[in-house]
């Protein structure tokens, strides 16, 4: 999987839109980091205070000798986590520094895993910080493209934990 | 501090037989509640601890839970924590005039003789997009502790309030005491701020200074217990330097 540049500015789009500071996104042979009036100096004009590392490391064999050009959906499965959001998907950040539960128990199942439909208001996870859990909830409905945090991981204020792309 | 001040103003009361829980009820209630509500059940059907686990409540024992609207942010709500367990500390030296009987483990667990007398749940109620509620939940083994094998491996033993100290109350007396302690401390946190409120917790801290291990669900970390921050967070000083820890789980 490759970034093109309109999946590098779609990104930079999306998170100028959101409250992110920070997005980390590594997909096979790629990394791409965009930060918000980031510390590389952007001229004060800039239209996008932000800067991407993406193109440096395209994957083996970049796009020609890819066998499909089709229709990508497939590509999820390689990588489930590895998502950016693109034109129609929001990013659901952490609201606090805390441990993120993708379960109401450890018994049961994921309140939500990639691929899932979703209402508004329908519970994404859960946040323990000092024994107080908040349960993060969807602000609109859609199906979740990216689960961006593991459970039991340890996330902090405002870190990306979830793609959705909206109805 | 004695807790023996009456029931706080502003401060509403609903007693149940039987709820499926009080948390449970502290959210269908919320968005009508004009102000902090105490919600307490004799009976419980489906009484919950934290991460969904079971939490044994047999008649006599008791079941409360203070739902609340602070407008305040998540970090700010998680203070509750030290709040809850610093009332019923005062609620239980109070009733059993006993202070050196009963220490705080982190962040909001409350020892009597080392064991395991009460639980605390908090949760922020989100739903459909209505401001934000707290739930405190409180549940404490007035007079039956649940049999050691029915709690996990390596957990705090579970002990009773009747069976070591022999003090012999109902849900609604020690609501009673616990109520009145609770507004106090919250009075002192939005007052004055978080300082206080440390500062008591800590000179009833269990094991502050000594060898403590902090899990969470990926990570352990051994160190020793040096203090809590102006967040609430755990202060360990590791092999690996010091480490500020927001949440985990207390082994000692």
């Amino acid at each position: 999987m490759t970034l093109s540049f309109k999946d590098v500015a779609d990104i930079v789009k999306i998170i100028d839109s959101s409250s992110c500071d920070e997005v980390v996104l590594e997909l096979e042979g790629a990394k791409l980091v965009v930060r918000r009036g980031g510390a590389a100096g952007a001229p004060s004009g800039a239209p996008a205070p932000t800067h991407a590392q993406a193109q440096a490391q395209s994957a083996p064999g970049g796009t020609s000798q890819a066998p499909a050009a089709a229709p990508a959906a497939p590509q999820q499965s390689n990588a489930p986590a590895a998502r950016g959001a693109a034109e129609g998907e929001v990013t659901v950040c952490s609201p606090m520094v805390g441990t993120f539960y993708t379960r109401p128990s450890p018994d049961e199942e994921p309140f939500v895993t990639v691929g899932s439909r979703i209402a508004a208001g329908a519970p994404l996870c859960m946040v323990e910080v000092m024994k107080l859990f908040t349960t993060i909830e969807a602000a609109s409905g859609g199906t979740v493209v990216a689960v961006l945090a593991e459970d039991g991981q340890l996330v902090e204020f405002d870190q990306p934990l979830f793609v959705i792309r909206t109805d | 501090m004695a807790a023996d001040s009456g029931w706080p103003t502003g401060v509403g009361r609903r007693i149940y037989d039987t709820l499926d829980s009080t948390n449970a009820e502290a959210a269908r209630l919320a968005p009508e509640l004009a102000g902090p509500t105490w919600i307490l059940a004799r009976e419980q059907t489906a009484a919950r601890g934290r991460r969904g686990r079971p939490w044994q409540n047999p008649a006599g024992n008791f079941a409360a839970t203070l739902v609340s609207r602070p407008d305040e942010p998540p970090e700010r709500l998680a203070l509750r924590s030290f709040v809850a367990a610093l009332a019923l500390r005062d609620a239980f030296v109070a009733v059993t005039g006993r202070p050196g009987s009963f220490a705080l483990k982190w962040p909001n667990d409350v020892l009597l003789n080392g064991g395991k007398v009460a639980g605390i749940l908090l949760e922020t109620l989100t739903g459909g997009g209505t401001p934000w509620a707290l739930a405190v939940g409180v549940g404490v083994n007035l007079r039956m502790a649940p049999d050691r094998a029915e709690v996990e491996p390596g957990a705090v033993a579970p002990v009773s309030l009747m069976s070591e100290t022999g003090a012999c109350l109902t849900p609604e007396e020690f609501l009673d005491q616990l109520a009145p302690a609770y507004a106090m401390w919250e009075s002192r946190l939005t007052t004055y701020g978080f300082a206080p409120v440390r500062e008591a917790w800590l000179q009833n801290a269990a094991r502050l200074g000594e060898t403590v291990t902090a899990r969470t669900g990926r990570d352990s970390w051994e160190g020793r217990f040096e203090t809590i921050d102006d967040s609430g967070a755990l202060i360990l000083v590791t092999a690996r330097g010091r480490q500020a820890i927001p949440a985990a789980e207390i082994h000692f």
